[in-house]
């Protein structure tokens, strides 16, 4: 029989020595401590954690009041020449506070400034990673590029900022200044046709007044589409009919479009409004010339007509004397010789009445002027003066043929 | 009989209530690290303003340093430099015990050091501070020695994870560096702890990266070779920083011992003096790091600070100051690769990257060249980058780096430093031989030790007398050298009978520690003078015995008469 052995503790049976009830007891309380131990350890890590946050509240405040500072250091910095130190100081401002994008803009623009456009290319193209669409991000990364002649990449960040996001204030002003701002960039890069389409869609939103519709008007002009152009001039006439700038530029308008007499009408009011030298006075002169000049102008005499014909071929033949000083081909030299003795016998022609008396038609003689001064411009150089109005009377009625 | 069973399982609480500890632990290593770069950056603008005067800069850094020195000395001796050399030892060689008092110096000593302007890094006292957190807990919990050990480079990973903001290579840190063996089984618990102290210091100060990095192509396949020549220069830059360091380190440490007080303070009026002519040098410095990054430093800039820095933390930290080498090493591999970016974008730019991009690539190669833990440093500029492009570059830089620092200085830097001090990590093969037959087992543990002053005619008779060949030379107890007979008898010839022994005594010499295996010992006993001394690794002063040829001899007979004598009873 074996004898049944007692724990003295809690006198409870032993198996093998060991009291199963004291072992059990001993587990729980070390449980139990280690329970204790872990609420209490964890308690003290919620108090270190609440500590531990408002320390990092604190020191984010720090940080962008130091960042604030060296912001507005930097700024008063760069206004007053001193870029490099402005660089610095606005570097400052964004170890500080690296989310505030105003600093990094200023930063880029600085460095721009500074020419560092490496850098300030790399400033903004990581701001822009963190926001694609901001229109300032993208503005400047457009006048960096226009400043470092990749106009490709230069128009596709103008063209983010038109269609990206504004803030702040007058959006639809600034946006139109930025479209302004990248149609003269096209045109100084000669895209006409680019330039034109935003002008036609900055044309639609700006507000009518002279001012603006004449600016339009000369960036049409610019791109080579007078007949907008004049339209725009004319709009911005009927506010300020006595405006210089647009009666010149409705007259350049005109002349381009070939409506002489309007541009006449137009250019002499430019000049009685105080134009009278430089390229106006000129256009103006040449005009007159233009109107005064033409044979095929309708409502004439026939005496008067008789007369300009006579008149164009007398200038034509003195062309053609003129440019037999110059240097030219022999193809040309016989070419020019044939169409004087042409312009001769025209004139003796005219001068003697020898033509039927129920012609009134000068096509003829005039497409004779036209060909000597074609071959004399292309044989002699650019026509000038009366020369130049023969020209554009010709282009202007035989071109086509 | 089933509540014995059940208090048995309960008796198996430790396993159980690890993982809650090491999840706590992760809680507590990254609040810690957290609030240690708060509070740098708080004694920092204390300390500095915003645009500080050269005075103040100049005495900032030389009173600061004098306080922490005091501290230092008197109080928290452990808590001097990295931090990382300390918790290595603390794991290999002290069962994971670190003194309660060290994490809260290290906090102190670290804040008033980096806060003061002295050029050094937060990694390393993170990780000093996590481990010394995890220390105390494991106590509290009474944890098994083993079970407490294993707690160290958990933390070491919890506090670098929340420090540097890279989970992963903190893991990778930890089994690298730390534990020096990357089929740890300590694999999960690291992970679980650093995962937790990122969450935490993510909750705390945001998801903002520790840097911008730039977005990385590689261009022309032709640009590896210019990352080959960056690897280059990472190792000449790795050697020139560690040697450097070893170096100035090893001068200060030849001073008197009393002195240490105040070599902080001479370090700080170095500091302090070139702060004035390169503020940017200061503290951490990520700041500029991130601006090398972004392209934003010119060439001669980066170069100037590559020199500034190293200068900087090389007097840092060998007069003393308590602070790491992690972010001076990113920061010198910052400005060494920016400006090897700067000359090759220069030559070819259509192909090659920016300068940010080497920078980057410059970061890791150092990394592998100082703190010689490659795949740590691959892993955390992939996790700073998230981009799978930049791992041939990186390799290639890492490698070359890595392969030249070793071959000019074959210890890696944190085991040097270690050596400086007198104590010895147990090197790879000593970790993982599995022979039984150790140097404790064979070393005989009756020696005598001849004091330093002993003139060697009286040592000469000794050996006379006695018929030794070898005898090991102290001075208080402490190991200096070796004196051979032949030595003694050429003294006695050349009239040295009457200097003192130690002036001819073999200061450089073979030793092993009472772990090594017998392989290791009949090696190092090959090379020396017939004896070789133990000495303990964590101060290899003390001589805890000497083993002969005879000894091992001994040793194997008496192994084989047991042996013999076991079978002869059977």
């Amino acid at each position: 029989m074996v004898e049944l052995q007692i724990c003295r503790s809690c006198g409870g049976p032993l198996s093998g020595g060991v009291c199963a009830i004291c072992t059990a007891q001993e587990a729980y309380r070390e449980i139990h401590k280690d329970i204790v131990l872990l609420v209490l350890l964890s308690l003290l890590a919620v108090g270190l954690f609440l500590a531990a946050k408002a320390m990092a509240t604190s020191e984010k405040r720090m940080e962008e009041r130091v960042a604030g500072i060296w912001y507005l250091r930097g700024s008063s910095q760069l206004s007053s020449g001193n870029v490099e130190s402005a660089i610095d100081s606005f570097r400052r401002a964004i170890t500080g506070d690296r989310a505030n994008r105003k600093f990094t803009l200023a930063l880029a623009n600085a460095l721009s400034t500074g020419n560092h456009p490496l850098e300030a290319r790399e400033a903004l193209l990581r701001l822009r990673e963190s926001d694609p669409e901001d229109a300032e991000i993208n503005l400047s990364l457009a006048k960096l590029e226009a400043n470092s002649g990749n106009l490709p990449d230069a128009v596709h960040f103008y063209q983010n900022a038109l269609y990206g996001q504004w803030t702040g204030s007058h959006v639809d002003e600034r946006r139109q200044q930025v479209r302004l701002e990248l149609i003269h960039l096209l045109l100084d890069h000669n895209q006409r046709s680019r330039a034109l389409s935003e002008l036609l869609i900055l044309g639609s939103e700006v507000p009518q007044s002279a001012g603006a519709n004449a600016e339009i008007a000369k960036l049409f002009l610019s791109a080579g589409d007078a007949q907008h152009a004049l339209g725009y001039f004319e709009n911005s006439l009927r506010s300020d009919p006595r405006n210089a700038d647009s009666l010149a530029g409705a007259g350049d308008a005109a002349f381009r479009l070939g409506e002489y007499t309007k541009a006449l009408h137009y250019l002499q009011a430019a000049v009685n409004q105080g134009r009278n030298s430089g390229p106006s006075l000129e256009l103006f002169d040449l005009t007159k010339t233009v109107v005064s000049w033409d044979p095929l102008q309708p409502d004439l005499s026939k005496s008067e007509r008789q007369a300009r014909l006579l008149r164009g071929l007398n200038q034509a033949l003195q062309r053609v004397s003129s440019c037999a000083g110059v240097n030219v081909t022999g193809e040309e030299t016989s070419q020019l010789k044939s169409l004087q003795s042409e312009a001769e016998k025209a004139k003796y022609s005219i001068q003697k009445s020898r033509r039927p008396p129920d012609s009134d038609d000068p096509r003829s003689e005039l497409e004779l002027i036209y060909q000597i001064e074609e071959t004399a411009n292309r044989a002699c150089g650019n026509a000038t003066g009366p020369d130049l109005g023969l020209l554009l009377i010709g282009r202007r009625h035989l071109g086509a043929q | 009989m089933s509540t014995y069973n059940f208090a048995q399982r309960l008796r198996l609480r430790e396993s159980q209530v690890f993982i809650f500890i090491t999840i706590l632990i992760g809680v507590f290593a990254g609040l810690a690290a957290v609030m240690f770069t708060l509070s740098i950056k708080f004694v920092t603008f204390f300390f500095f303003g915003i645009e500080p005067s050269p005075l103040r800069i100049l005495a900032i850094p030389t009173a600061v340093s004098f306080i922490s020195g005091i501290l230092l000395w008197k109080y928290f001796p452990e808590a001097r430099g990295s931090g990382v050399p300390q918790t290595e030892a603390a794991f290999h060689l002290n069962h994971g015990q670190i003194r309660a008092r060290v994490p809260f110096g290290k906090f102190v000593t670290g804040v008033l050091c980096i806060g003061c302007g002295h050029s050094m890094g937060r990694e390393g006292p993170s990780v000093q501070i996590g481990a010394g957190l995890a220390s105390i807990i494991g106590k509290w919990f009474r944890l098994s020695p083993g079970r407490a050990r294993s707690l160290i480079p958990v933390a070491a990973a919890a506090a670098l994870g929340a420090a540097f903001n890279t989970p992963i290579a903190a893991v990778l840190f930890a089994l690298e560096e730390i534990i020096g063996d990357m089929n740890a089984v300590l694999l999960g618990s690291a992970v679980a702890a650093s995962v937790t102290a990122v969450i935490v210091e993510r909750s705390i100060l945001g998801n903002s990266p520790v840097f911008h990095v730039p977005v990385y192509h590689l261009l022309n396949p032709m640009e590896l070779i210019a990352y080959a020549g960056l690897g280059v220069v990472g190792g000449i830059v790795s050697l020139a920083f560690s040697q450097g360091l070893l170096r100035v380190r090893a001068f200060f440490l030849r001073w008197p011992v009393k002195t240490r007080w105040f070599q902080p303070a001479i370090g700080g009026l170095f500091i302090g003096a070139l702060l004035i002519f390169v503020p940017q040098v200061r503290g951490v410095g990520y700041e500029y790091v991130d601006q090398a990054l972004s392209g934003g430093l010119l060439f001669r800039t980066m170069v100037i600070l590559c020199v500034a820095k190293l200068a900087a933390t090389i007097i840092s930290y060998a007069s003393g100051n308590a602070g790491g080498i992690f972010a001076p090493t990113l920061y010198l591999g910052a400005m060494a690769g920016g400006s090897v970016g700067f000359l090759v974008h220069r030559f070819a730019p259509s192909m090659t990257s920016s300068p940010g991009a080497y920078a980057l690539v410059g970061m890791g190669a150092l990394f592998a060249g100082i703190i010689r833990a490659p795949l740590t440093s691959i892993f955390m500029i992939f996790e700073l980058t998230q981009d799978y492009q930049i791992f041939v570059p990186l390799m290639i830089a890492n490698m070359l780096s890595f392969v030249i620092a070793r071959h000019y200085q074959s210890k890696p830097l944190y085991r040097a430093l270690l050596e400086q001090d007198n104590v010895h990590l147990p090197d790879l093969r000593t970790r993982i031989t599995f022979s039984s037959w150790r140097a404790r087992d064979i070393m005989t543990r009756e020696f005598t030790i001849i004091p330093a002053g002993t003139p060697v005619v009286k040592v000469a008779k000794s050996f006379v007398e006695d018929g030794l060949k070898c005898l090991p030379v102290g001075d208080n107890n402490s190991l200096i050298g070796l004196v051979t007979r032949e030595q003694v008898q050429e003294a006695m010839i050349t009239g040295l009978g009457d200097k003192p022994i130690s002036s001819i005594a073999t200061r450089n010499f073979p030793h092993a520690h009472a772990d090594h295996p017998i392989e290791v010992v009949l090696e190092r006993l090959d090379k020396g003078p017939g004896l070789l001394p133990v000495v303990d690794r964590n101060a290899t002063g003390h001589l805890e015995g000497v083993i002969t040829p005879q000894n091992v001899t001994q040793f194997v007979e008496s192994k084989w008469k047991e042996r013999t004598g076991s079978r002869a009873n059977v």
